[in-house]
Formats: C-alpha cells, sequence, structure tokens
C-alpha cells in the first residue's frame, strides 16, 4: 500500500485539483455570473469602496454659516504624535471665539491615527476618505488655509476621484 | 505681579488647555475645570465662581506666567484672574548711591558729635556724589529655559554655577546669600563683584544660547554681540555633516528627570507617613492663621473671617484605583528570602506581581536558586532590561530580570541596584537566553556585564557613540542631520526645539522645485 | 586539487526570504553550516526612547509599527499594560470585542506567515489562498477603526467607539467560510510530499533548548511545551474563553506547521465564541484626559502571534509619559535560537528555519 502510495502522486493531484477547480470557475463564470467571485477590482477605472470609518487626509469643516468651526483649543496640535499640526491663533471680527489664522498640516509626517479628530471637542476637523495621497513634489504635502495650493477645506486635485461611495452595511453585498 | 484669584467663569467646554499649560492650579473634571484644592486657601475644590478664594501665598508669584498662559490659551476666555499691579513702585538704577547717603545721614546725628567726625562724614558723603559711579550689573537671574549647557560657567565661573537641572547664581556674590536662580528675588549682586565682573557677565548673557541670562545695568556697559556658532552659517560651502560627539551636538534637547520612580514598599509608606505629617500641619498653620486674623480683625471690629475647613478627601469619579505597592505574601518571595537571607533588600507586591530586590553581588545565586530549587523552578528568563536613574545617588541603574515558571505559571521579577560602572555577573550561563537581552542591554545603558560570551551592541552599529537609552542622550539633535525649512512648512518639533536651542535663523531657502 | 577550505557568505540584509533586514553570516564547510550569525539592527527606530518621550495616549501608535504584521495585539498589549499601571478597569464588552479584534489578528497573521514560508521553501499557490482570506480580516480592521495596518485599534481603558453595525455579519461572513479555506491549505500542503520533505525533521529545536533560550509562541508548543499565556495568565477575555492549547512533539518545521494550523481553528473557535456571547454595555471606562501615573513597575505579556509579548513600564510619580518603557519583542528573543537550529544542518535549511521562526524584522529591532 504505502509502495503504491509513493509511486501514485495522490497528494499532488489533490492540489492540482483545488487548483484546477478555482482556475475552472473563474475561468468559466467570472463574467456571467451575478454573484460577485472576483477579489482584485480594476481599480483606477472603478472607483473603490471603502468603509464609513476610513482615515485618510485630515480635513477642516465650516458650520452652516460658513465659519470656520476650529476655536483653536489646540487640543490638535498637543495630541499629535508626529507634531504634524501647527495652529496660530487670531482674532476676526464678529466672532467671540479665537479664529485659527494658521492651520498648517504637513501630511508627510502624519500616521492617520485620527487622535486629533477624537480630542477636537468642537467635531471641526475629519479625516476624509481620500486615500490617493502621492504627489510629485514634497510642497504639496503642506497643506493649509485658503489661499494655499492646497486648502484644508477641499479634497485636493490629486485624488478628488478616488472618494467613491462608501461601503453600505445595510446593503447585502457588504462583506 | 502675583496673581492673587483665578476663576472660572460659566461656559467652560472641559478642553483641556488649562491643564496642560498649568496643572499645579487647573483640574479638568468630566464636566467642568476647577481650581485645585492644594492651591487654594481655603481648602475646596470647585470653580471657585462664587468664593473667589485666595491662591496660597506661595504659588500667587511662582505661577504668575503659567496662569497667564493658560487664561491665554483657553479658547472661550473663561478663566478670570486678579492681579497685583505695580504693588511696589519701580526702583530707579541709582537707588543704591541714594541708599547710602541715607543710611549716612541718618547716621551723622547720632555719631558725629565732634567737628572733625562731621567732617568727614560730609566728605565721605561728597565724595560718593561726586566721584563718578563705575558703570557696573547690579543684578543677574536666569529666565525659565535653562538648557544647562554649562556656557556661562565656562565664561564666567565666579558667577554661575550649572547642577544637574538648572543654572545657579552663586551665593557669595548676591546680598541675600542665596544660592538659586534669582528669578524671583532678583536679589542685588554685591558692588565690588559687580563692577570687576562687568564684562565677563555679559559676555556669558551673550554666550547663553538660549539667551535667558537677563542682568540689570547701572550706567554705561559695553555690549558684546552675540555669538555666532558654526551652526548658524548657512552659506552653501559650510560643511553639512552628522554630528557624532554627544556633547558638541549644539541643538541637542537633554531632558533630565527629577525624580527617582523605584517602585519600592519602603519608600511608599514612608512618603505615606511623610504627607500625614505635612498635611497636618498645614491644618495646624491654617487654625492658627485663623486664629490670629480673627482676634485683629475682632479688635478692629471687623467681621471676622469664616473659619477654615479641612479637605475631605478627594473622590475620584473615574474606574482607576492606583496600584501600590504592599507587604509580600507569596510563597515565592518568602521563600526567597528565607534562603538568601541578608542579600534579599526588599520584597513586595504591586499590580500582582512579586518583586524581590536582591544585592547586586548575589544575583547570580539568586537566579540559580530560582531555577534550580524545586520549589520555585522559574525556567525561563523572558526578559530582562535595565532603567536609568540619574539623579538617584547610591546607584544609576537598575536591571530587572523577569523570570516564568512554566511548570507552576507564576512570575517573579528580580531586581538588583547597580552605580556607574559596576559589572554585573552576566545571567548567561544560568539561561542561555539572557545572551541578546544582555547585549542589548549593554547596547542601550553602557552596563557592562562580566563573563558574558560575547558582549557586543546589537541594535546600535558598532561605531556608535553614546548610550541611547540613558536619560542623558539627547532625542534631539545628536546624528541628525541639518534641515532647510521653507516657510511654509512648519515643521513644529524641529523648530520649536531649534528655536530653544537657539538656532533662531532657521529658514531659510525655499528649495527648488522640479 | 580539492582544498578544504571554510567559506563565509552573507544572507541578506536584503533577501527576499529574510523577511526583512535580517542579514545572517554563515561560515560553510561545502553545504554544511559551520557557524551562524544572525544579525540585527537594521531597522532600529528607537521606539523605546520615542515612547518615553510621548504621553500614554500617544505612545500607542509606536506600537503599531513594531510587529507591524500584528499590529492589533501590539495594540492590545499597550493598552492593557497601561492599564495595569494605572489600575484601570475595562468594561466587559471592550474586553470581548479585544478579543476577537487580537484573534483576527492571529489568523491574519498566521496567513501571512503560512503564504511567505510556503513560498520560500518553494509552494506558490498557497500565497495567493492566504492572501485571499487575510484580505477579507483587513476589511474588518478597515470597518472597525479605519486602517488596515497601522491600526491604533484600542484606547486606554477600552475601545475608541463601539463596533459599527454590520460587524458582526461582516466578521461572520468570514467565519463561514475560514473552515473550509483551512482544509484547502491543508490538501495543497500537508500531505504533499515536496513539502513534507523540505519541512520534516528540519531545524529542530527541542523542549529544553527552547526553554533555555527563551523561545515561546508555536515553537515552543511544536516541541511539546504547553504553554500559553492566553491559558496561564489569562487577559483581556480569555480567561472566559473555551479552548485548547494545539502541541506537537516532533519540535521541527513540519510540526510548527500543523501548530499554527491548529491554531488557525482556535482562533476560529475563540472569535465564534466571542460573537456568540458577544455582552452589551458601554465600552470605554471613565479615565480622566490627562493621565498621571503613580510610581509604579510592572511587566504585562500578552500571547502574540509569534510568542509572548510583553511589555515593561515604570511610571513616575505624576508623569505623563513612561519613564521607561521596554518591549520584549518575542521574534527578538526567537531570533537567538536560529544558530541552534541551523549549525551542522544544510544551507537550504537557513531559509525554512527564518521562514518558521516567523520573524519579524520591525519587532527585533524596534
Ligand atoms: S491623524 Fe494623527 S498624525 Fe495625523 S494630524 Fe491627526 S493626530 Fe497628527
Ligand atoms: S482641537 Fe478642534 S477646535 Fe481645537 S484647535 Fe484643533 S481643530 Fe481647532
Amino acid at each position: 500500500m504505502s509502495i503504491l502510495k509513493k509511486l501514485l502522486p495522490l497528494d499532488i493531484a489533490s492540489g492540482m485539483k483545488l487548483t484546477g477547480k478555482y482556475f475552472g470557475r473563474n475561468f468559466l463564470q467570472a463574467n456571467r455570473s451575478k454573484k460577485h467571485i472576483h477579489i482584485t477590482v480594476e481599480y483606477p477605472e472603478t472607483p473603490i469602496s471603502i468603509a464609513p470609518r476610513f482615515r485618510g487626509r485630515l480635513q477642516m469643516l465650516r458650520d452652516e454659516q460658513g465659519e470656520i468651526k476650529c476655536v483653536c483649543c489646540l487640543a490638535c496640535e498637543k495630541i499629535c504624535p508626529t507634531q504634524v499640526i501647527t495652529i496660530s491663533k487670531g482674532k476676526k471680527e464678529g466672532r467671540k471665539t479665537p479664529f485659527p489664522t494658521r492651520y498648517d498640516f504637513e501630511m508627510e509626517r502624519c500616521i492617520f491615527c485620527e487622535f486629533c479628530v477624537e480630542s477636537c471637542g468642537f467635531d471641526s476637523i475629519i479625516l476624509n476618505h481620500q486615500f490617493e495621497l502621492a504627489a510629485y513634489n514634497r510642497e504639496d504635502f503642506s497643506i493649509g488655509m485658503e489661499g494655499q495650493f492646497q486648502d484644508m477645506f477641499r479634497v485636493s486635485p490629486v485624488g478628488q476621484h478616488s472618494i467613491s461611495s462608501t461601503k453600505n452595511p445595510d446593503s447585502p453585498d457588504y462583506t | 505681579m502675583p496673581i492673587t484669584k483665578v476663576w472660572i467663569e460659566e461656559g467652560c467646554i472641559v478642553c483641556n488647555a488649562c491643564e496642560a499649560e498649568c496643572p499645579d492650579v487647573f483640574h479638568v473634571t468630566a464636566d467642568s475645570c476647577h481650581i485645585k484644592a492644594d492651591a487654594r486657601i481655603d481648602g475646596q475644590e470647585d470653580e471657585n465662581r462664587s468664593s473667589k478664594s485666595v491662591l496660597q501665598n506661595g504659588l500667587q508669584s511662582s505661577l504668575e506666567t503659567s496662569i497667564i498662559a493658560a487664561a491665554v490659551a483657553c479658547p472661550v476666555n473663561v478663566i478670570q484672574y486678579e492681579q497685583i499691579i505695580s504693588q511696589i513702585p519701580i526702583e530707579p538704577p541709582k537707588i543704591e548711591v541714594e541708599v547710602a547717603i541715607e543710611v549716612i545721614t541718618s547716621v551723622v546725628p547720632m555719631v558725629a558729635e565732634t567737628e572733625p567726625a562731621l567732617a568727614k562724614v560730609q566728605s565721605v558723603i561728597s565724595e560718593t556724589i561726586t566721584s563718578a559711579p563705575k558703570p557696573r550689573i547690579t543684578e543677574v537671574w536666569i529666565d525659565e529655559g535653562c538648557i544647562v549647557c554649562n556656557a556661562c560657567e565656562a565664561e564666567c565661573p565666579e558667577v554661575f554655577h550649572v547642577t544637574a537641572d538648572s543654572c545657579h547664581i552663586k551665593a557669595d556674590v548676591r546680598l541675600d546669600g542665596k544660592e538659586n536662580e534669582n528669578r524671583f528675588e532678583k536679589s542685588k549682586i554685591k558692588q565690588v563683584l559687580g563692577e570687576s565682573l562687568v564684562e565677563k557677565i555679559i559676555s556669558a548673557a551673550a554666550g547663553c544660547p538660549v539667551d535667558v541670562i537677563k542682568y540689570g545695568v547701572f550706567g554705561d556697559v559695553p555690549k558684546i554681540e552675540k555669538k555666532l556658532d558654526a551652526v548658524h552659517d548657512h552659506s552653501p560651502d559650510a560643511v553639512r555633516s552628522f554630528v557624532w560627539d554627544i556633547a558638541a551636538a549644539p541643538n541637542r534637547v537633554v531632558v533630565m528627570p527629577k525624580t527617582i520612580p523605584l517602585p519600592s514598599l519602603r519608600t511608599f509608606l514612608a512618603e505615606q507617613e511623610a504627607q500625614k505629617i505635612a498635611d497636618e500641619a498645614k491644618w495646624q498653620k491654617q487654625l492658627a492663621d485663623y486664629e490670629i486674623n480673627k482676634t485683629k480683625a475682632l479688635g478692629e471690629n471687623k467681621e471676622p473671617p469664616k473659619a477654615p475647613v479641612r479637605p475631605a478627601p478627594k473622590k475620584d469619579d473615574n474606574d482607576m484605583i492606583a496600584p501600590v505597592p504592599a507587604s509580600a505574601d507569596a510563597p515565592e518571595l518568602l521563600y526567597l528570602r528565607e534562603k538568601l537571607g541578608a542579600s534579599v533588600q526588599e520584597i513586595f507586591q504591586q499590580s500582582g506581581e512579586l518583586v524581590c530586590q536582591v544585592a547586586p553581588e548575589a544575583i547570580l545565586e539568586a537566579l540559580v536558586l530560582c531555577k534550580d530549587d524545586p520549589a520555585l523552578k522559574f525556567e525561563m528568563l523572558v526578559d530582562e532590561t535595565a532603567t536609568h536613574y540619574p539623579v538617584a545617588d547610591e546607584f544609576k541603574f537598575s536591571i530587572v530580570y523577569h523570570l516564568t515558571s512554566l511548570s507552576r505559571q507564576r512570575r517573579l521579577r528580580l531586581r538588583i541596584l547597580i552605580p556607574e560602572n559596576y559589572d554585573v555577573e552576566s545571567a548567561v550561563s544560568v539561561y542561555p537566553g539572557a545572551n541578546w537581552l544582555e547585549r542589548e542591554v549593554f547596547d542601550m545603558f553602557g552596563i557592562r556585564f562580566k563573563n558574558h560570551p560575547d558582549l557586543r551592541r546589537i541594535l546600535c552599529p558598532d561605531d556608535w557613540e553614546g548610550y541611547p537609552l540613558r536619560k542623558e542622550y539627547p532625542t534631539l539633535g545628536l546624528g541628525q542631520r541639518e534641515i532647510d525649512f521653507r516657510e511654509d512648512r512648519s515643521g513644529v518639533l524641529m523648530r520649536l526645539s531649534l528655536e530653544k536651542a537657539g538656532n533662531l535663523n532657521i529658514n531659510l531657502k525655499k528649495p527648488e522645485a522640479n | 586539487m580539492f582544498k578544504n577550505e571554510e567559506l563565509e557568505i552573507n544572507l541578506g540584509p536584503q533577501h527576499p526570504s529574510t523577511h526583512g533586514v535580517l542579514r545572517v553570516k554563515l561560515r560553510l564547510d561545502g553545504e554544511t553550516i559551520v557557524k551562524c550569525t544572525p544579525i540585527v539592527g537594521y531597522l532600529h527606530r528607537g521606539v523605546e526612547k520615542i515612547c518615553e518621550n510621548k504621553t500614554f495616549f500617544q505612545g500607542q501608535v509606536w506600537t503599531d509599527r513594531m510587529d507591524y504584521v500584528a499590529a492589533v495585539s501590539n495594540n492590545l498589549g499597550w493598552a492593557e499594560s497601561v492599564e495595569k499601571l494605572f489600575g484601570i478597569h475595562v468594561p466587559r464588552r471592550a474586553h470581548y470585542v479585544r478579543t476577537m479584534m487580537t484573534e483576527l489578528n492571529r489568523i491574519s497573521s498566521h496567513l501571512l506567515w503560512l503564504g511567505t514560508h510556503a513560498l520560500d521553501i518553494g509552494a506558490m499557490t498557497v500565497f495567493l489562498y492566504a492572501f485571499r482570506e487575510r484580505e477579507q480580516i483587513l476589511d474588518c480592521f478597515e470597518s472597525f477603526c479605519g486602517a488596515r495596518l497601522t491600526t491604533t485599534a484600542f484606547r486606554i481603558g477600552g475601545l475608541r467607539e463601539d463596533i459599527p453595525p454590520g460587524f458582526i455579519k461582516q466578521v461572520q461572513a468570514f467565519q463561514d467560510r475560514f473552515l473550509d479555506c483551512i482544509d484547502e491549505y491543508e490538501t495543497l500542503l500537508t500531505e504533499n510530499r515536496i513539502w513534507k520533505r523540505r519541512t520534516i525533521g528540519i531545524a529542530p529545536i527541542n523542549a529544553d533548548e527552547c526553554i533555555a533560550f527563551g523561545v515561546t509562541g508555536p515553537v515552543l508548543r511544536a516541541a511539546g511545551v504547553k504553554y500559553d499565556v492566553r491559558k496561564a495568565f489569562p487577559y483581556a477575555a480569555y480567561a472566559e474563553m473555551n479552548f485548547e492549547i494545539p502541541t506537537r512533539t516532533e519540535a521541527d518545521t513540519y510540526a510548527r506547521y500543523l501548530v499554527r494550523l491548529e491554531e488557525f481553528r482556535q482562533s476560529h473557535h475563540i472569535i465564534q465564541q466571542c460573537i456568540d456571547g458577544l455582552p452589551e454595555g458601554n465600552v470605554m471606562a471613565k479615565i480622566p484626559k490627562v493621565l498621571k501615573s503613580e510610581v509604579n513597575e510592572i511587566y504585562h505579556p500578552i500571547e502574540a502571534p509569534k510568542g509572548e509579548l510583553g511589555y515593561y513600564l515604570v511610571g513616575e510619580k505624576g508623569g505623563q509619559n513612561p519613564y521607561r518603557f521596554h518591549v520584549r519583542g518575542p521574534s527578538f528573543v526567537n531570533l537567538q535560537a536560529l544558530p541552534q537550529m541551523t549549525e551542522g544542518r544544510l544551507l537550504a535549511d537557513v531559509i525554512a528555519a527564518i521562514g518558521t521562526l516567523d520573524v519579524v524584522l520591525g519587532e527585533v529591532d524596534r
């Protein structure tokens, strides 16, 4: 028996059978089946969907009146583990709370930990869903308020199209 | 100017900014910010909004800057304070001359009965007034931010004395005879020395990399330009290189610890005792103060002040119970003490862990016992590491061995305290796994192990200088390349530290983007 | 004509099979290894020094970057050791979620090991199958905490937020097909004659040597020692979990492979228990915004995928950052046993030995 086992490569054959099964299934059904069996996505053409909690680039928010929400409490500057955020505090007419005259964010050192968002008691910043953060120049990583090449309120031109729908946890094909 | 009262108006958003600026006064709870009990005279802990209790005397002027900083940092401006402004008129610079005259004239009626004596006194007075006083330094003090770089002591050892964490003005040059930074007292220095050391003090102040040496002057003193060292040279030819020598690293930032956080049952109990005594003394003093104030107020027919209340122990509203050391009752520890006798220095338990501190000479014996004794059977050494305690007097490092008994599922920590340049007996002969762990300790702390088979650096390169995990090893500055900043790339970390280290003219050229 | 000369060669630091920047200096006599010296430190970033200068909250992000394939386990160790230092009590629900995430992470770490180890030895296919499942776990991480690799998953005192809606469904979907996936790996490898030839009897290290060198984790268990920190010193919710410690006695590469495959099943079992028994309640303890430590000194071990991961923390009175932070990385200690496993054997076995030790150089060098 054991000689037979040694002679016949049954162990290899069972492995081949498994790979053959997957090959056949993908080859024959991939484009026809309704059920999603692809693992890969043709990414730049098809925008991928990401989880609602995804941690992308830092973005500042405005309230309904279009006012900057940030009140310069510097909590985010203090908690940031890599000291990415610098804020200059200033005053603006007709506004009771302080106003950030400068809010600098150096993305090249940001590690997307979301500690800043967590520490902000005013919900004035979020990490948005932008994940295509590569750029050709180092300058493009220093992000500031309006008037700079990239500002903190918009999604940067590089990665605008990457923010697609986020996954909907209620949809049936949510994995 | 001292701040007498601090209170929090309504509208606190619990942002923690104040506690970060001035933790001695503010304490941020879950829904509001409190003025701490031990900063206040009435010993309560709340916003101080209605009672407006006065701050403790000792804190009034020492915390001035940090309270103001906290008030400025508050995003909603609810921190209010009362400050005594210009209580004492600013002294004119000639004050000393005037005092001299005053003293002498007031002496005159008592001493000078006779003509010649009076004449002599008058001549002294006229001499004092007519001879043009020499320019001199009246006082020297060190502002906050000293980086203990020793530059001033090298320049002028007569006046400055650099200690482990700060720079002091020596006692024998000062009129009040104290030795500290002279930051708050602003004590004058002796006149003779002030005249003779003018140049030295000024050049020391100019040489200070962080510009914290401040001085008051009288007369025309020479000016010395601030020295610029090689780091400030931004010409393209300037050599850009790593700095390899720790001591010479120009921008190094060293934060030396101030305490010896060595967990120990003995010190814990002693601290508890001392705290109790201090509390009692404080309370007695408050009572006595109250009595004095009361009698004074009654004597002047005013309303007597409120009687002090003894502060009740604070109740914490969170899920934390700080683990405190407890005396040992684990059989392993008692057995170890019985076996090793006098070489066991201390045994205790904390956070559910067994700690046994032995004499450094006996460590090998203790390890062999732990491994082989059938009652202990700690077969595996899981971890060995060290800690640097630079401010401790009798020792400089602790080495801990974490042992695990696989068969009995128990853990034990053996600890030894060793002075600088003490060669510890290597544990490799007992636990071969200690090999790399000891190499790491050697690499990071420079502790040498006797009879170690292969004591080389392990994580750092072989030619690395300095021992990175010692507390005096800078976190910034050593081996760091000079970095040019563009204006709009405000690297806070670098910028702040370089500013602190005196390298103020960083920024410089905008790199060409291509 | 034939000279008997020993040859010294360097394996790495840029060699794909050393899984990072490990350099092994080998002295060879023909194809037999006379002396093997692992040289580490190419990835040293001074994590310990950095964490000593950061607050307890900030320190967590550096633990992500030590063992980067098992970031969640590292996070768990950090959170739990800081909690032990301060005496913080974490809600039960948070413990359950943490346990679930850590077990998912153990699976993903072992999957990466399985794929790359098989790839080193010459079995290409498993790599793709293993990464297919790993991807699904990373998706779970993404919806739990927003990142896939450097997760920063937990917070001191519990979790940042409760699990998102649909998360249990997502994990359950993985659970449902994972047992079949394990069978697929087994079909490809367990009986495969090439795989068996390359692993049975290779790189052995017996129980006594393991204990002497401080080797922990699957390597120790494959030598027959039933030691697992999850059972011996339970943390998180492991005390309430029902699982076995898989052991083998052969103490070779094949035995370690079988032990890890069995750990897949046990982890799967633990995750199922976490899903079924997930208690209600809040997920965060009440802790002050500024953590100031008392004088204390703790060592907290957890069972990372690679072995015992211990954090040693010293707290100073009123300190907002650790006075001393030390990591006992399982990879670092396990790598010490490499000469023991390879000396006197063949050069090709070194690759198998490095793979089977499952070292991650981010943790070795820190
Ligand atoms: S995500 Fe983290 S690293 Fe980035 S800015 Fe916020 S706190 Fe700093
Ligand atoms: S924490 Fe929020 S409000 Fe405070 S400075 Fe940062 S962004 Fe502004």
